[in-house]
């Protein structure tokens, strides 16, 4: 699978360019991270690259074809999104919910069977929450609300998976159960593309960065050439050092360190 | 103590506890077919003149097999007052009841009701200005069933801005339901004192009462046709509750969906006016009752709430016959048992839910 955006642009009516021209690929195995400040068009750009905005100009291919000319449901049989704010106030269960992560394989008017059903169980169980397959969402904490929106999108077997800042608003530790589980599944073979704010999760766990910049400019590449402490810097409009630190666990981490900008701060 | 076994069972499977996949149960749709017939049967002993339902079961047969019951009195009342009467309120129940079920996922709003569009009230004002100009039973219904349509299609067409949002198209549903509303007013105002104004009133509280079988094989077929497409959607209806973006990355075409469900939905509202007047509340109460008896998932809800809506309206309509010796007008008897039942439920189950 490869996932490309060739030259795609888009202003929403009556605003200047948001996004422009802008080319990036996303191959089986890969997590891209796509970081920027806020309103610079991140989730914008996610929903244009699946094809849920129209773009201005440019296009989005899926193994070299435009999905605009794949059939509606088969590309969300190859793709899946799961949005930052993906969960409604209606009080089904986790595994109801999963199971709707099926609906781009099944006819109009049919129900889930069999294959389904276990493609929903083995959504859950790929991400540990087969014991709460029967809780009502509304009962769920934050992360496991999150991983169960992830697991919806599971189910419905993407090849590519897509994140609207999967690990935003929760704790250290459902941050870091979010980012093992998308490199498990990117281990596995899936194409990843995930919006965040925290360059260190950038640095972590993605192998390429897109680095969206305020007024239509971007830099994509491998992560640890993009997010450098000038391009941060630049983008975020704060002061920004980088350096290594050594973790005691055995590894060593590249982390980012920021400081408000003085410009700004002047009393 | 159970928790505890529990996890040991779960140990003890190697952290595979992935349940059977168990299909739709053939006995419990059945049961849900055959209950409100069987309610609809006893109804159909009850009233100011009991027949016993030996005689019942007769008379039915007797048509079935020959097409001639005989020249009793039981035969024409079972026949020609009581049964399609019956039938009339099983069909408006499950009717409304599985609209209500429609329009409150279509909504994500569990307050929504089969009104939301305002076509309830478009079918009140059809319905009332042909009482007006004089017309008789057919041009009533027929005018009422265009009017509810049309106050749906005027307003899905009212909400087309810029950004097409569900609570634009509520909004839009409500401006146009009171507006219907101001007109039904209008009608009654100008229209005559001693005939007219009884009539209209009486008809807009409800009534099954003076069905026919050709009233009923006019209003039924779109009914029935609204109603069988949302029970073959009722899984997709589970989509119309998630995020707009969520929903699409699922497959669906929101667009369609929705306009199939509102279509489906207001169809059936419309027909439903146009045979009765307003019945108010099935569509509100029958789902909720269903709800905290089922859950929220509406591939199982739908079936229960088209069956439960049927069994509550025959009820309604049964007690409404036969408790005293006029007719209640149906839409007091359904806020007074209905509403007393969802606050039961409602301390007892301890919340909304959708």
């Amino acid at each position: 699978m490869i996932f490309s955006v060739e030259q795609g642009s888009f202003r929403y009516p009556g605003k200047k360019d948001l996004l422009k021209d802008l080319c990036f690929s996303v191959e089986s195995g890969q997590i891209l991270a796509i970081l920027g400040p806020n309103g610079v068009g991140k989730t914008t750009l996610l929903r244009c690259m699946l094809g849920l905005l129209p773009w201005n100009s440019g296009r989005s291919l899926l193994n070299g074809l435009d999905i605009r000319r794949l059939e509606g449901r088969s590309l969300w049989q190859r793709a899946a999104y799961v949005p930052q704010s993906g969960e409604s106030a209606a009080a089904r269960t986790v595994l109801e919910l999963v199971l709707l992560g099926r609906a781009s394989r099944l006819g109009v008017f049919s129900q889930p069977g069999e294959t389904d059903w276990n493609a929903a169980w083995q959504a859950l169980e790929q991400l540990g929450l087969s014991q709460l397959a029967r809780q009502p969402l509304n009962k769920l904490s934050g992360g496991q609300r999150r991983m169960a929106a992830i697991a919806r999108a599971l189910a419905g077997e993407p090849e590519l998976l897509v994140l609207d800042e999967p690990e935003a608003n929760l704790d250290l530790k459902n941050q870091l159960l979010v980012l093992e589980t998308l490199k498990k599944l990117a281990d596995t073979g899936m194409g990843i593309v995930l919006n965040t704010h925290d360059p260190s999760h950038a640095l972590g766990y993605a192998q390429k960065a897109l680095l969206l910049e305020p007024g239509g400019s971007y830099t994509v590449g491998k992560t640890a050439e993009i997010i450098t402490s000038q391009r941060l810097s630049a983008a975020f409009e704060v002061r920004c050092a980088m350096g290594w630190m050594d973790t005691v666990y055995g590894s060593v981490n590249q982390i980012a360190f920021f400081q408000k900008d003085p410009i700004d701060c002047k009393d | 103590m159970l928790q505890i076994r529990e996890r040991i069972h779960h140990l003890g499977q190697g952290g595979v506890n992935r349940p059977a996949f168990v299909g739709s149960k053939l006995l419990k749709g059945l049961a849900l077919v055959l209950l409100p017939l069987a309610v609809g049967l006893i109804c159909l002993c009850i009233g100011r003149y009991p027949v016993a339902p030996g005689q019942v079961l007769k008379i039915l047969f007797a048509h079935f097999t020959s097409g001639e019951g005989g020249d009793s009195l039981a035969n024409s009342m079972i026949w020609n007052m009581r049964l399609p009467r019956i039938l009339l309120a099983l069909a408006i129940g499950a009717g409304l009841s599985g609209a209500g079920v429609a329009f409150q996922s279509l909504f994500r709003n569990p307050l929504a009701t089969p009104d939301t569009l305002g076509v309830a009230s478009g079918a009140s004002f059809g319905a009332a200005l042909a009482l007006l100009l004089g017309w008789n039973m057919a041009g009533v219904q027929g005018l009422a069933l265009v009017c509810g349509l049309g106050a749906a299609a005027l307003t899905f067409f009212l909400s087309r801005g810029k950004s097409r949002s569900m609570a634009g198209v509520v909004l839009a549903g409500v401006a146009l339901s009171s507006l219907f509303s101001a007109l039904v007013s209008l009608v009654k105002y100008v229209a005559d004192v001693d005939s007219q104004l009884p009539a209209i009133t009486y008809w807009l509280m409800g009534s099954l009462s003076g069905v026919s079988w050709r009233r009923l094989w006019f209003g039924l077929p779109l009914l029935a046709a609204g109603g069988l497409v949302l029970h073959l959607l009722r899984w997709r209806l589970n989509l119309l509750t998630l995020a707009e973006d969520e929903a699409r990355a699922c497959g669906c075409r929101l667009g369609l969906l929705r306009g199939a469900t509102a279509i489906c939905a207001s169809a059936i509202t419309a027909s439903a006016v146009s045979l009765c007047g307003q019945v108010g509340w099935v569509g509100l109460l029958a789902p909720h009752i269903c709800r905290m008896a089922v859950g929220s998932d509406n591939a199982r809800l739908m079936p229960a709430a088209l069956s439960g809506g049927a069994i509550f309206l025959v009820i309604v309509d049964t007690a409404a016959r036969s408790l005293t010796a006029s007719e209640l007008p149906i839409s007091i008897l359904t806020a007074v048992i209905g509403a007393p039942c969802l606050l039961a439920l409602l301390a007892k189950t301890g919340g909304w839910k959708l």
